[in-house]
């Protein structure tokens, strides 16, 4: 198959029907839209392209850059879209919560502003709003300036309707139940419209994100208002998840299934086993449920690692320093500052390591001690000693309370460490140097 | 379809030790009718929980440092004097609250004088030898000159404070701000001082964001610090940085009431149930063509963190202008220590206010209206933002009818605005005469921050109450003894 232009791969992607002996149903057979299969790898190409693609000659003509307020899926397809087309891309947006969708985008080349923003969601009281940035720029600059704005463009659900929905459709007739998180709520509005006219019964259930929980691509309720396109009402039902129960969905559909998807759909995913199976036995005749994979799982691992260290090999070994507990262990003896210099003349070959971080370490430290700042420190001793038996080594910190603490732990390893008492603040205090 | 309550209500959130208090009515209706309409009861003892909540979160992250408890929320003294008995500091804003913090037992070694300054003020803190929080150039030249015609071999100990933050990896607007001197005007003001060190003890920048996220903070912190090591180069010796307050505290008891209620006023406001607030006002939020548009004009009353929990998790963001540090660790490492100045969450559950109904009646629009014998001054609720339903003690609850459609309290001013809380409130029901309705956690800028006696209407009375042994005591408020004196050991 040979393609003139990548925004030509957009839309047509299959579904996977989940296996019902994951699912447990008796009565449902579920399917995923594998959304993530777009050239972008989301949904959202169909969002970016919906809202672009008419407007593309004029944007060519008055070589304008493209904004974009939110820092994910949207971003990255409104970034592709620009660079094929020589168009300048520019995010401004909040502080990015997922390390890796910045990282891609930056390979991009696209121009990012990050905003301290004071609150979480759409806020046109705080003059560091992303949505009131970028339109204050875009009325002053009217010709060079372009804005899609996906939470407020009725292209956004209008494209939806045409196609994802449509697709749907075409594979298998009618849908009965369908599931999708609430970001911009574009998508899962433009699909329910599409499906009810299709079928009077059909329920659709709206997800969000528990408040103060994050799920990224997924609103909390409280948030939602605020996004001009929501409408409470289109949905049947609404449920809200924690990001732990998105993750659980997540891993069952990356590891049994071969669905290599993030979080949100993971989330779709939950929020439909668990209401489908609440349902199931009740039904009497046949039914068809449909969610989305929203997008591939790459950005997210971070997000991951954050929730779920175990997955990465951050187990717990034994003997390992972060299940040490100093307050019981035998301590290391401590040296105080007042005795160091008479300690040190009596052993000459001690190593005095300071774990305190670099730049603090060049304002002021002991004479003839090494600087190994504590996270590089940990990582080092974390089951190990790599220090030589035969000498002495007295740890530094700042106020001696760590240093304590991994003195004692390297005793447990053989060591023959010790603790300044006090720190570098004790030892300053007693005015070694002169202030 | 809709999970919405047709009552939608936040259920404060109230410390055990008022819950109990609520339970001793006669006491309560006595104290009201020998002391009078408007009263703020004290709880000087519940200041021990969220100063230990502090201390904890310095206590986990090895950090030394000073909780400055910032006095200007609140007027009581019972507290000041409570407080006094722990290891914390105070911040004091005027002249008048620096004699009051010293009545109340505070040395001046542990007073720390903010705001700004006139002559006197500054004359007095000189005097006393009271740290002061420096916020202009002016100011600053004005401790010198006063430093010097007063004769003084003790230097004057100063902080700086300090806008105007800015950072290479992030961009935000600041509000526009009376506060601090900018940052840009730093190095010229350090040159200034280190020609001056005779005269000031120079010992760190403070700050003070309103409202601000943590990135707006961390960037101010950023800042901070990095002008923290210029003073040190340039042969000052900062002890440490001052971080300021505006630490977060719980005014609804549970975060799924307080999301319902937010999705209930903006229904409302598009028009799907009737209006929840006063004059259908919105509270910030207005509809625009049938989509609700604007922003709350009320707190976020549920947090994830709060006081020190909120600490705790501030001192290990990392700092990447410090090489992703940690700040916990950048603070230690650098042997600098940590001051904060919380004042809103030192004062969480230290305080109610208690109005007695006067009257009930309809509004023009067919309202249910209950009078109280306070008045708005008595409670700023709109600027204090606190949406929570107030508790009603009833005298006889058989003579009182239910409450269907929700009501509003107005106060005793002759005037037509004189609204005690805009939003709608829901008791089950509706007070009368007689009746005790009780705002909760009002001490933080609420019950005495702005009040007046307008139109001749009397000022609250402050009373304390405290509970010893399942027994409980009151005192006027300014005679509140944190020592137990009737059980002394006496030789």
């Amino acid at each position: 198959m040979i393609v003139k232009t990548i925004t030509d791969l957009i839309g047509n992607t299959p579904m996977l029907e989940i296996p019902p002996e994951l699912t447990g149903l008796q009565n449902i057979d579920l399917y995923a839209k594998l959304e993530h299969l777009n050239p972008f790898g989301s949904l959202k190409d169909r969002t970016a392209w919906g809202m672009i693609k008419d407007d593309l000659d004029m944007l060519k003509k008055d070589n304008r850059t493209i904004y974009e307020n939110s820092s994910g899926n949207t971003a990255k397809s409104l970034a592709a879209i620009a660079g094929i087309h020589g168009l300048k891309f520019k995010l401004v947006a909040a502080l990015s919560k997922v390390e890796e969708q910045k990282h891609v985008m930056q390979i991009q080349d696209a121009e990012i502003q990050e905003i301290a923003v004071a609150s979480d969601c759409f806020d046109p009281s705080d003059p560091n709003d992303p949505q009131f940035l970028i339109e204050r720029t875009a009325s002053a600059n009217p010709n060079s300036v372009y804005f899609p704005s996906q939470f407020t463009n009725s292209k956004n659900p209008a494209f939806h309707e045409a196609t994802t929905a449509r697709e749907i459709l075409d594979d298998i007739d009618t849908v009965d139940y369908f599931f999708a998180g609430l970001g911009t709520s574009g998508s899962s509005m433009g699909i329910t419209n599409v499906f009810r006219q299709h079928n009077p019964d059909f329920t659709s259930i709206g997800i969000t994100a528990r408040a103060n929980d994050f799920i990224p691509g997924i609103r909390a309720m409280g948030q939602l208002w605020e996004t001009g396109l929501f409408r409470k009402d289109v949905y049947n039902d609404m449920v809200s998840l924690s990001s732990m129960e998105a993750l659980d969905g997540m891993l069952e559909l990356n590891r049994k299934c071969g669905i290599l998807c993030g979080p949100s759909s993971g989330a779709n995913y939950t929020a439909a086993l668990d209401y489908l199976r609440k349902i199931d036995g009740t039904l009497t005749t046949r039914k068809k449920a449909v969610f989305l994979i929203n997008d591939r799982m790459e950005w997210y691992i971070s997000y991951v690692r954050e929730r779920m260290p175990e997955i990465f090999g951050d187990r717990a070994k034994e003997n390992a320093i972060q299940h040490f507990d100093s307050e019981t262990a035998s301590p290391a003896p401590a040296i105080s500052a007042d005795d160091l210099d008479q300690w040190l003349a009596q052993h000459p070959d001690a190593l005095i390591v300071d774990i305190r971080s670099s730049d603090s370490f060049k304002m002021l430290t002991i004479p003839n001690s090494m600087n190994m700042p504590v996270e590089m420190f940990e990582k080092w001793i974390d089951n190990n000693n790599p220090f030589p038996s035969d000498k002495p080594v007295v740890l530094v910190c700042a106020i001696g309370e760590r240093s304590r603490h991994y003195a004692a732990y390297l005793r447990t390893m053989n060591c023959n460490a010790y603790n300044l008492d006090g720190g570098i603040m004790a030892w300053y205090d007693d005015c070694k140097i002169a202030a | 379809m809709s999970h919405t309550n047709i009552r939608p209500f936040v259920t404060p959130r109230i410390h055990p030790r008022i819950q109990q208090a609520l339970q001793q009515k006669e006491l309560l209706f006595s104290l009201m009718d020998g002391v009078g309409s408007p009263l703020n009861v004290m709880f000087p003892q519940n200041i021990d929980d969220n100063i230990k909540s502090f201390q904890d979160a310095f206590k986990k992250n090895f950090l030394r440092g000073r909780i400055y408890f910032t006095s200007k929320p609140c007027k009581s003294e019972s507290v000041l004097r409570h407080a006094a008995m722990s290891d914390v500091f105070v911040d004091i804003s005027s002249p008048k609250s620096l004699a009051k913090v010293m009545s109340c037992g505070f040395n001046p070694a542990r007073i720390e004088a903010t705001g700004p300054k006139n002559p006197e003020y500054i004359m007095m803190c000189l005097q006393l030898d009271v740290l002061l929080n420096v916020d202009s150039m002016d100011e600053l030249k004005m401790i010198a000159a006063m430093h010097r015609k007063m004769g003084l071999t003790r230097k004057a100990r100063i902080y700086v404070r300090l806008c105007g933050f800015s950072s290479p990896r992030i961009s935000f607007t600041p509000q526009d701000n009376t506060f601090g001197i900018h940052v840009k005007d730093i190095p010229d003001l350090l040159d200034w001082l280190v020609e001056r060190k005779d005269i000031f003890d120079f010992q760190g920048y403070a700050f003070y964001i309103s409202g601000a996220g943590n990135e707006q903070r961390l960037v101010a912190i950023e800042n901070q610090l990095e002008l923290t090591m210029l003073a040190i180069q340039k042969g000052l010796k900062p002890k440490g940085i001052d971080i300021g307050g505006g630490f977060n505290t719980q005014y609804a008891d549970n975060q799924e009431e307080w999301d319902q209620y937010q999705l209930a006023l903006k229904q409302s406001v598009k028009g799907d149930i009737p209006s929840q607030t006063w004059n259908n006002s919105g509270l910030g939020y207005r509809n625009e063509n049938g989509v609700v548009t604007g922003g709350p004009i009320f707190f976020n009353h549920f947090h994830a963190l709060t006081k020190g929990d909120e600490l705790d998790a501030l001192v290990n963001q990392r700092l990447p202008q410090f090489g992703n540090t940690k700040m916990a660790d950048v603070i230690r490492d650098h042997l600098l220590e940590l001051y904060i100045e919380p004042g809103r969450a030192m004062l969480d559950q230290c305080g109610i206010t208690i109005g007695r109904v006067s009257f009930n009646k309809p509004s023009t629009w067919g309202e249910e209206l209950v009078g109280i014998d306070m008045n708005q001054t008595n409670l700023r609720s709109l600027q204090h933002k606190n949406l929570t339903q107030s508790v009603v003690l009833h005298r006889d609850p058989s003579r009182n009818k239910p409450n269907h459609n929700g009501l509003y309290y107005i106060g005793n001013l002759c005037v037509s605005y004189d609204i005690l809380q805009y939003n709608k409130q829901f008791p089950d029901l509706v007070p009368q005469a007689g009746d005790l309705v009780c705002f909760m956690n009002t001490a933080p800028y609420a019950m005495d921050f702005s009040e007046s006696e307008t139109l001749m209407q009397p000022l609250a009375r402050k009373i304390a109450l405290w509970s010893q042994d399942d027994t409980w005591n009151w005192a006027l408020d300014e005679k509140y003894m944190p020592v137990d004196f009737m059980n002394l050991e006496i030789e």
